[in-house]
């Protein structure tokens, strides 16, 4: 008895072959487009609220906490998370250039929390002065914004205490 | 199912600002839309889809809340509509209670208990909206997609105990799921043939176990599910030529994913061993299965993949040549080799639009209530359309 194989079958088939070429037109008509970071892409930082008092400047601890592994910060406050929208640059940038990893690969573990009920999900929020606002007013809340108006904030945090 | 649904009840209620407004329990409420479009040449699926058919609907709401920081209750109804083999009432999907016995900066280990996701597979846990699936089906060769078995696999009324554990950049994760004897008679309603299932379906036994792995930070991804049913198939009194039926099925998945910065490479595995009495002859049946997936993100919006997925009924007779020499019947019906490519657009975070098309060879993957009074065909070409809405 002869096996069909799936050799066979795709040597056998017009229309296999069809949407094989069709495939390879789409792969290589897009190899000009990159997902990479570019040049100017914008150095982000982590916030975090007030109440937070850990270090948390090591990939491996913003990676937990981001990736919604950590649910809870050492002293039992709920970890909230927010972020930007995944099409907006400042995302791919904290995910490439701070935690080491793609946002296809985060929206990927955010889903599983939501669709899988296994924690609670990001709060996706759309400019930094709503970040800033959102992070600073939420007990245990961590997000990101550009470092340099982190260093703004910084430094005008410096001036109020000065004066 | 009564305590699930009592549970999914309060965990909707909490969720509600109109009814607390207590933000220590973080509630929070999300959901998904989707409406899918089909078309094909050869056999129907989702519904007369050779006429084209819009009988492909996804509505689900889900809501969570801590009630201590330990402590999360989570629940989600869905209407899941797909031609004969569900008709999009709306249903309890999951309503878990999620225990974090332990938790520190490098691991984790709690239990869950209610009505759960079945840990089977990379996509079993978030095959529910094609946002989370990534694609309008997902491989039939190892999660049933088309054939109306979603429900049976997709979750069970049990308890499942987890552990988690980062080992500098390779992260392990084990679950553990047993469930107590259930009755299982409206998931199978959806995939009786003619006639009906006449009966009832007992889930005497249910397990599940599952090892993830993500290697060097997550750019390889391994894992290997088990899942383990006993069923029995009681026939109704008026039933006639009915037998009570014994099945033991064990599925073993080996699953491998490859991150990179454009691609992603998926393929899984399926290896299934089905032992059954009936009529007082006993018959085993190996099946298997498998796919991979090559996946192009082209940017932030788009990306497109090719997938190739090949499933056997059984796997000493994967021509079918053999049950059809027995069985007076095709033997096309005993396998299906399907070979899709797909495009994703999404415009933003809540839109997506998932487009397929599919050459299939075999109707093993084709759904009997949406082919019913016709024989299977042997070739199919289909266009899978589906626009999805979240919040």
């Amino acid at each position: 008895m002869k096996k069909t194989t799936w050799r066979s079958w795709l040597r056998g088939e017009a229309v296999t072959k069809s949407l094989l070429k069709l495939g390879l037109i789409f792969w290589i008509g897009s190899a000009s487009i990159r997902v990479c970071a570019s040049e100017g892409e914008a150095t982000m930082t982590a916030i975090t609220h007030a109440g937070v008092t850990i270090n948390i400047s090591d990939r491996r601890s913003l990676r937990s906490f981001f990736s919604l592994r950590t649910r809870t910060w050492p002293d039992g406050t709920a970890v909230r998370v927010f972020a930007f929208e995944d099409q907006d640059p400042r995302h791919a940038a904290f995910c490439k250039s701070v935690l080491g990893t793609y946002p296809y690969i985060l929206r990927r573990a955010w889903d599983r929390n939501l669709f899988a009920g296994t924690g609670l999900v990001p709060e996706i929020v759309t400019d930094e002065e709503e970040m800033m606002r959102k992070v600073s007013h939420t007990p245990g809340a961590i997000g990101y914004i550009s470092s340099k108006n982190a260093a703004t904030k910084r430094a005008d945090a410096r001036k109020r205490s000065k004066q | 199912m009564i305590t699930s649904r009592i549970l999914a009840a309060a965990v909707f209620v909490m969720a509600s600002p109109n009814v607390f407004s207590d933000d220590a329990w973080h509630p929070q409420v999300h959901g998904a839309l989707a409406q899918g479009f089909a078309y094909t040449w050869g056999n129907n699926y989702y519904g007369d889809s050779q006429s084209g058919s819009n009988d492909l609907v996804e509505v689900a709401v889900n809501a969570r809340a801590t009630v201590m920081s330990s402590l999360l209750l989570s629940a989600q109804v869905m209407g899941h509509r797909a031609g004969g083999a569900a008709d999009g009432t709306m249903k309890l999907d999951f309503a878990q209670l999620d225990y974090r016995v332990m938790e520190k900066s490098d691991g984790a280990w709690g239990i869950r208990i209610g009505r759960l996701k079945n840990t089977y597979g990379f996509f079993n846990a978030t095959r529910d909206v094609v946002f989370s699936r990534g694609s309008v089906t997902l491989p039939s060769s190892v999660y049933y997609d088309g054939d109306g078995l979603r429900n049976f696999f997709f979750a069970t009324e049990g308890a499942q105990l987890y552990a988690e554990r980062d080992f500098g950049g390779n992260l392990g994760e084990f679950t553990l799921g047993i469930a107590p004897r259930y009755d299982a008679t409206e998931e199978f309603e959806g995939v009786a043939g003619a006639g009906g299932l006449q009966g009832r379906v007992d889930a005497r036994e249910t397990m599940t176990a599952q090892w993830l792995q993500e290697w060097s930070h997550g750019r390889l991804r391994t894992g290997l599910s088990y899942l383990h049913f006993l069923l029995d198939y009681q026939p109704d009194a008026a039933a006639e030529g009915r037998y009570p039926i014994l099945l033991e099925s064990d599925f073993y998945v080996l699953s491998l994913q490859w991150q990179l910065p454009t691609w992603v490479v998926t393929s899984e595995f399926r290896y299934a061993h089905n032992a059954s009495v009936a009529a007082g002859q006993s018959k085993a049946v190996n099946s298997d299965g498998g796919y991979v997936q090559v996946q192009r993100i082209f940017n932030a919006k788009w990306s497109g993949f090719l997938r190739y997925d090949l499933a056997y009924a059984d796997r000493d007779d994967q021509s079918g040549r053999r049950w059809a020499a027995e069985n007076a019947q095709s033997r096309h019906e005993r396998y299906s080799r399907d070979l899709t490519l797909g495009v994703n657009w999404a415009p933003s975070s809540r839109w997506g639009m998932f487009a397929e098309l599919h050459d299939i060879r075999g109707g093993g993957n084709a759904p009997n209530k949406d082919n019913m009074g016709t024989e299977l065909r042997d070739k199919t070409q289909a266009l899978f359309l589906m626009l999805a809405y979240r919040f």
